[in-house]
């Protein structure tokens, strides 16, 4: 669609056909012919974003009350704006905008009366915390900025509008501390933004995919919030969060691969209880990937490693068992993620079913039925727990899938195969970067300072004391 | 952050080296030293540690001379682009050798103690994918992931301590019993566990220290590597007879193997996973090393490309030996092959370049 560059007619119908001609006769727009001064005129608008009460408040009272000659003062809309060019009146149209003609004039008149069917701020479901703010992003960019605004109001808060996308350009906003953030990085961010090149970008998982540093990483590299308190400490150490219009995921970068266990309920618990859940949190990354495959390897190659009497227990539930330990654990594994991707999207009261279902009929005849033994359903009902102990999605995503390789070198090598596997893996992190930024900061490379913030969560004035803009 | 990228951290430096230090040979120094020193082997450590130290010094001397270069651009640089070239053909002849001695002898052991079974080509894959998806990143990544590794080192060094409890500190005495000779004897048989600094050759131009500051460092992890083995060899000492040390090959895993943990036995499985990550790093530095030196040779500016190059070169290497016999050239070879390439021609470069400095001083 090559934009031209039409300007007004002298008419009124002579514009209403064009822009009804522009649009494909669409049905949805409407158009209220009257007359203005004797001069026919006419108001033309998208019915299906314009709210009709302000319309007729702003534009059509003001309009039968009185006259003027200069009927920029008569409207009491937000904004009014004079364009020659039919294209921005079409454009205008597009985002709620309605167009007032007056046979004539040579300009004509926009003039904002948007409809807001917003939904209202409410805690994300996804990220609920137990104290704080229960506020959450909605799907209107300016209503997230209003509640990032609302919490920093500094003039340092800097917001820069991109529009993304050929066909059908979405707004992208880049939000970042100006004295806080690196320079650097707000260049490498909004030059990637620029970068971007397609048809329409339809969530925010595709700036995501689209500008991250290792798109064939398991890991996640960007962090996805919906909670306006988090997103706003994440500004304050000097991070840059990009927001798409009509999505409520706040993208967050650069990440460190901790900022995935942290949330912001760890900042109002004391810091001792907070340290320890984080701990726990931290615990959990090792097993919910490692169990499995430490258990395989221990039952078939190291079995001596066991202490005797537990050795004779393990060995006891597993005779009756006719698969190796890897078929075992593999049928489990399964059975668990497809009752997890079954139980997601299911409204809760049939959510229940699935729970029943799957954790008692499931788990109890399975091994009744003598197809796997009970130490194993332990060990994955354990690793299943630990997954869901990680606050971030993708990362606990990311995590249940590796234990699928690490399971299978564990059965062929023992140990070995889980050292190797653990080696693998942790090269592939240290590799990682986040906009230039270690992945696995402040681990490697070693900052012995941050880990203030990290491992532990130590008393905010000893976090706090250092703001060097370094980040968490 | 982002302007230091290209250089590693003094800390980092302290346990990179260690890391490219410690190596396979610590788990047998006990039984090659029962030979010799016995119950001196503690003092043949610690002077090993002391002839490090001045090879270190050596090494030093030299890699001043020529800032922000390596080994490799100091040797094209002295001896002119014939010999030098020559001369980095065989120190990548060199880091292959070492780098697939490491990895043979590794492997011989984890099939000795864990995976009997297995036959050797696969093990040696398995550590040949490790290396080389280490060594094809720059030093900044191998950086990173020598210091993740450096937190097994607790773990390794509770094991052995762990055996302390066991100790007869009485087995140790008389220190002396061999002579001093035997001692000196001694002292050889350790320096080949000590391989593993001189890629310090190659690391120096890329360190966020002054020169005063890198050496001080590499000292450091030289005192910290000697005292590591210092104590894993009186550990071993004070543990076994020497009787018994002369007839057990690898007394530490011996060591760890016999203890008891109450949540679980059989240490030695444990504490050979943990240790094979640590040996990942020693070959890593060998190939990462390889693969500068062909990047110098072939003037490339990257050294990922020739990665997979050394790395299958190093794997068809470490296949070569089958017989214990030929593994036991294997090593004596590497042996000598370290007293030239780590202490003789760094030797005579520096004397050399004493005698250009000038020159050398203007080019650079």
């Amino acid at each position: 669609m090559k934009p031209s560059s039409q300007t007004i007619f002298s008419t009124v119908d002579q514009n209403i056909t064009y822009i009804q001609d522009a649009l494909f006769h669409t049905d949805d727009l409407k158009i209220r012919h009257h007359f203005y001064k004797d001069m026919p005129a006419a108001l033309v608008y998208l019915e299906s974003l314009v709210d009709p009460i302000l319309v007729e408040r702003n534009i059509i009272a003001p309009l039968r009350l009185k006259e003027a000659d200069n009927l920029s003062e008569l409207f009491t809309t937000m904004h009014l704006e004079v364009h020659e060019r039919l294209e921005d009146g079409i454009q205008g149209l597009m985002q709620g905008y309605c167009l007032y003609f007056v046979k004539g004039k040579p300009v004509f008149y926009t003039l904002t009366a948007p409809a807001n069917y917003d939904r209202s701020i409410t805690e994300p479901e996804n990220e609920a915390i137990i104290r704080g703010a229960h506020n959450g992003f909605i799907e209107n960019l300016t209503v997230n900025l209003f509640l990032l605004r609302q919490q920093i109001s500094v003039p340092d808060l800097t917001v820069k509008y991109f529009n993304i996308g050929n066909t059908a350009p979405r707004r992208v906003a880049m939000i970042y501390m100006h004295n806080l953030t690196e320079q650097e990085l707000v260049q490498k961010v909004e030059k990637r933004l620029k970068s971007i090149s397609l048809d329409a970008i339809m969530s925010a998982g595709f700036i995501q995919e689209l500008i991250e540093d290792n798109p064939h990483s398991i890991f996640p590299q960007h962090l996805n919030t919906e909670r306006p308190d988090h997103t706003g400490a994440y500004l304050m150490d000097g991070h840059v969060v990009m927001m798409l219009e009509g999505d409520p995921t706040a993208l967050i970068v650069p990440v460190s691969f901790f900022a995935f266990y942290q949330t912001p309920d760890d900042y109002n618990n004391r810091w001792m209880i907070a340290s320890f859940v984080r701990f726990i949190r931290l615990l959990s990354f090792i097993t919910a990937f490692q169990l499995p495959a430490f258990y395989i390897a221990i039952v078939s190659f190291h079995s001596d490693v066991l202490p005797i009497q537990l050795f004779f227990t393990v060995q006891g539930s597993l005779t009756r068992v006719p698969y190796p330990p890897l078929m075992e654990a593999m049928l489990l594994e399964l059975i668990f993620e497809f009752l997890r991707e079954a139980g997601l999207r299911l409204p809760s009261r049939v959510g229940q079913t699935i729970g029943i279902v799957g954790g008692l009929v499931i788990g109890d005849a399975i091994v009744k039925a003598g197809f796997v033994s009970y130490t194993m359903i332990i060990v994955v009902a354990m690793t299943a727990i630990s997954s869901f102990l990680i606050p971030s999605n993708e990362m606990s995503s990311a995590i249940r899938i590796l234990r699928f390789p690490l399971m299978i070198a564990a059965s062929l090598f023992g140990f070995i195969g889980i050292s190797f596997g653990l080696t693998i893996l942790f090269i592939h992190l240290c590799k990682l970067e986040s906009f230039g930024k270690p992945y696995l900061f402040p681990v490697a490379p070693l900052k012995m300072k941050n880990f203030k913030d990290a491992f532990m969560r130590f008393p905010i004035w000893r976090i706090r004391k250092k703001a060097d803009g370094s980040p968490k | 952050m982002a302007q230091d990228e290209k250089f590693m951290s003094p800390k980092q430096q302290f346990l990179f080296i260690i890391q490219a230090q410690i190596g396979v040979g610590v788990l047998s120094i006990p039984y090659k030293l029962s030979e010799t020193a016995k119950g001196g082997g503690g003092i043949s450590v610690i002077m090993a540690g002391i002839i490090t130290q001045i090879i270190i010094l050596m090494m030093w001397a030299l890699m001043r001379k020529f800032p922000g270069r390596n080994l490799f651009q100091i040797c094209l640089q002295l001896a002119g682009p014939i010999v030098g070239r020559m001369l980095i053909i065989c120190y990548i002849g060199y880091f292959l050798f070492l780098g697939a001695n490491i990895m043979l002898s590794a492997i011989e052991v984890l099939s000795r103690w864990i995976l009997q079974e297995t036959p050797k080509w696969v093990l040696l894959g398995l550590f040949s994918i490790m290396t080389f998806y280490l060594a094809r990143e720059k030093l900044t990544v191998l950086a990173r992931f020598y210091s993740l590794a450096s937190g097994l080192f607790i773990p390794l060094i509770i094991f052995v301590s762990y055996g302390l409890t066991q100790a007869h500190i009485e087995y140790m005495f008389p220190i002396m019993e061999t002579g001093f000779w035997n001692i000196l004897r001694g002292t050889k048989d350790t320096t080949n566990s000590m391989y593993g600094f001189e890629v310090f050759l190659i690391i120096f131009p890329f360190i966020d220290a002054s020169d005063k500051q890198k050496l001080f460092i590499i000292s450091m992890s030289n005192l910290f590597v000697t005292l590591f083995y210092t104590f894993v060899v009186c550990t071993c000492l004070m543990v076994f007879t020497s009787d018994q040390l002369r007839i057990i090959p690898e007394p530490v895993i011996y060591l760890v193997k016999s203890l008891n943990f109450y949540i679980f036995d059989r240490a030695d499985i444990i504490f050979l996973s943990i240790w094979s990550i640590t040996l990942v790093c020693s070959i890593v530095s060998y190939c990462y090393s390889a693969s500068i030196g062909l990047s110098v040779l072939f003037k490339q500016k990257n050294h990922r490309s020739f990665a997979p190059y050394v790395q299958i070169a190093i794997y068809f290497i470490a296949l070569l030996p089958i017989t214990p016999i030929t593994i036991h050239h294997f090593d004596q070879m590497a042996e000598f092959a370290a007293y030239l390439f780590i202490a003789t021609i760094p030797a005579v470069l520096m004397i050399v370049s004493l005698f250009v400095k000038r020159k050398a001083g203007r080019t650079v």
